[in-house]
């Protein structure tokens, strides 16, 4: 008899979990293709652009998490949005975890260790920054970081660079990205010497004279430049260029330059009066307990 | 985002010194948790003062929603978070009906009786525009409004006009929006030669003389220039002009131009061949889904006999 009892317990206890789970595995009740014209209509994304919607995921009771990836041609592009279980209700926004920094998701995703940077490595600011060197609004970025970051925040901020070219409208950008690379692998303080010196000479550059260009300048260098040729001509480091790419688009870049500071993204070319203001106010809220 | 970095750069051109903060706790529901979480989120300075309110329920079993407001020197941002009840976490965004129109809120607050228009009453697309005379680029998008929305779309398209002068930046805006409302009290088919003609005298126009030249131009369109000037002279239309302001505030409308397109925000000089792209999709979305345009939502059966009201 008691066993019996104990059947029933078991059965009384098992019955409400094996609904939940079943009311989660459920999902809520959308249809994808409504929510693909619905989204299509909301955001006027052009008719050329591929549209995919994963199956959405628990997110907190009620609502769901729903990731949509849109190709157009070569450019890509996550967007999350939130649905209620009901699927009547779509959330178009960002969501936080209070006990996690705002831009985890950023901090995760930027990994640093191989790339190029400037500036103590245990700053309590990062500014990673996404950036093509054909584009003449990164250029005055780039000469501005380069003259004012360590001038007047010489411990406290450290600049990161990730290869962000932009083939369809810049034809030399990606081979000037992976001369970059090249630069690096040799000799990593050299790349910033790169960078000046390509910025500077932007203007002049163009497709058919860049490689020119490029090992005139190494000629000036202590580099390798023999290694240097080769690793230009093999393309070795274009695959590397590559997942820098992949990792901006993860994470939305669609423009440059586009910046991460400690992960809060900063797009366009911010005046350096706000950016430097940028810096004071982080550098105030990073002195908070529990940051 | 862009108007957090709006309100940001704002802030921060004002060059206000920041300070420390109390420590964050861990729920969301505490106010001052919440508090320094959104100061981080939004890179609010200290001394800018923000009022968390109370939470209320929402539609989602899960979520409670919290008013918020940002109170700056150039007046109070109200934000609007959602908040789980566990306060783990914290959603900021806009809510959609997926079964309306994404912009049926905004169509709910856009009021167009008695306005200044021109176009299709009954038109499938009805664009409200927010404008400013003295802006450069509202003269721009004016252009656009006139020379190809009226010529090419005069039959599918409604535009409303409605002001919102941006007195920090345009002294004379106001005045110039009070004086188009006189206009249109007087004579309203005269409103939109006075906005052809204040726009395109737009860099010649001054505080000082921005009166002598609307009553020279009234002179040559055989407007009554002794009401029109006593109605300048007595403001007696700024309550009008304020109450646009009022309800471009209530839409976040925050520049000019901004045209709310079947209620859809677009905001700055549109070129004519994006704002074209954007007039042909929504009038393909109308034919099926009928849920905006004027009188979207009316279905009323054409007969002889009046209509009854």
């Amino acid at each position: 008899m008691p066993w019996l009892i104990a059947v029933l317990c078991l059965m009384m206890l098992s019955a409400p979990a094996q609904q939940r789970q079943r009311t989660a595995r459920a999902g809520p009740a959308l249809s994808k293709i409504a929510i693909e014209n619905y989204l299509r209509r909301l955001e006027l994304w052009a008719p050329q652009v591929q549209i995919r919607i994963d199956d959405p995921q628990p997110f907190i009771p009620g609502l769901y998490r729903l990731e949509v990836h849109l190709t157009a041609g070569a450019a890509s592009k996550d967007v999350t949005y939130y649905v209620s279980a009901d699927g009547k209700t779509l959330i178009r926004g960002n969501a936080y975890e209070l006990n996690r920094s705002p831009f985890q998701k950023e901090l995760d995703a930027l990994k640093l260790q191989y790339q190029p940077s400037f500036g103590p490595a245990n700053a309590p600011l990062t500014l990673v920054v996404f950036s093509d060197f054909e584009c003449p609004v990164c250029r005055e970025e780039a000469q501005e970081l380069r003259a004012k970051v360590r001038a007047e925040f010489p411990k406290d901020v450290r600049v990161a660079f990730f290869d962000f070219p932009l083939e369809s409208i810049h034809p030399w950008a990606k081979p000037a990205a992976i001369a970059g690379r090249c630069v690096y692998h040799q000799n990593g303080p050299a790349f910033w010497d790169y960078f000046d010196w390509i910025y500077e000479h932007q203007p002049e550059i163009k497709v058919d004279n860049l490689k020119t260009k490029v090992m005139e300048w190494a000629f000036g260098t202590r580099l390798d430049t023999a290694q240097f040729s080769q690793c230009l001509d093999s393309r070795a480091m274009a695959s590397e260029v590559d997942a820098e790419v992949a990792t901006g688009r993860k994470l939305g870049v669609d423009s440059t330059p586009t910046n991460f500071l400690n992960g809060r993204r900063l797009v366009g070319d911010v005046p350096w009066p706000n950016l430097s203001q940028i810096f004071k106010l982080e550098l105030e809220l990073a002195k908070q307990p529990g940051k | 985002m862009r108007s957090i970095y709006t309100l940001v750069s704002t802030l921060v051109l004002l060059g206000i010194a920041a300070h420390a903060q109390t420590p964050a706790a861990k729920s969301a529901l505490d106010k001052p948790a919440l508090e320094a979480y959104l100061r981080h989120v939004e890179l609010l300075p200290p001394t800018l003062k923000v009022n968390i309110g109370d939470p209320k329920p929402t539609i989602f079993e899960g979520f409670d929603e919290v008013p918020v407001e940002v109170v700056t020197p150039n007046g109070v941002a109200s934000l609007r978070y959602y908040v789980s009840k566990d306060g783990k976490l914290i959603v900021k965004g806009t809510l959609f009906d997926i079964n309306k129109n994404p912009f049926q809120p905004e169509l709910n607050k856009l009021k167009t009786d008695l306005q200044p228009s021109f176009g299709q009453p009954g038109a499938p697309i009805v664009m409200v525009v927010f404008s400013d005379f003295q802006c450069p680029n509202c003269r721009e998008e004016a252009k656009v409004l006139r020379e190809h929305v009226e010529r090419q779309y005069s039959d599918k398209i409604r535009v409303y006009f409605k002001d919102f002068p941006l007195e920090t930046l345009h002294p004379w805006a106001k005045a110039a929006a009070m004086a188009g409302r006189c206009v249109f009290r007087e004579k309203p088919a005269a409103f939109w030669d006075f906005h052809d003609w204040i726009y395109e005298h737009q860099p010649e126009i001054s505080g000082e003389n921005l009166k002598t030249k609307v009553i020279g131009w009234a002179e040559t369109k055989n407007l009554d220039t002794v009401k029109l000037g006593q109605c300048i002279d007595t403001k007696a239309t700024e309550k009008e002009v304020e109450r646009e302001v009022a309800e471009g505030r209530a839409l976040q409308v925050s520049g000019t131009p901004t045209v709310f397109l079947n209620g859809r925000p677009l905001t700055g000089a549109i070129p004519w061949q994006t704002l074209d792209q954007i007039i042909q999709r929504e009038l393909s979305y109308q034919q099926t889904a009928k849920d905006a345009g004027e009188k979207c939502c009316e279905v009323s059966i054409p007969s002889l006999l009046p209509a009854k009201k």
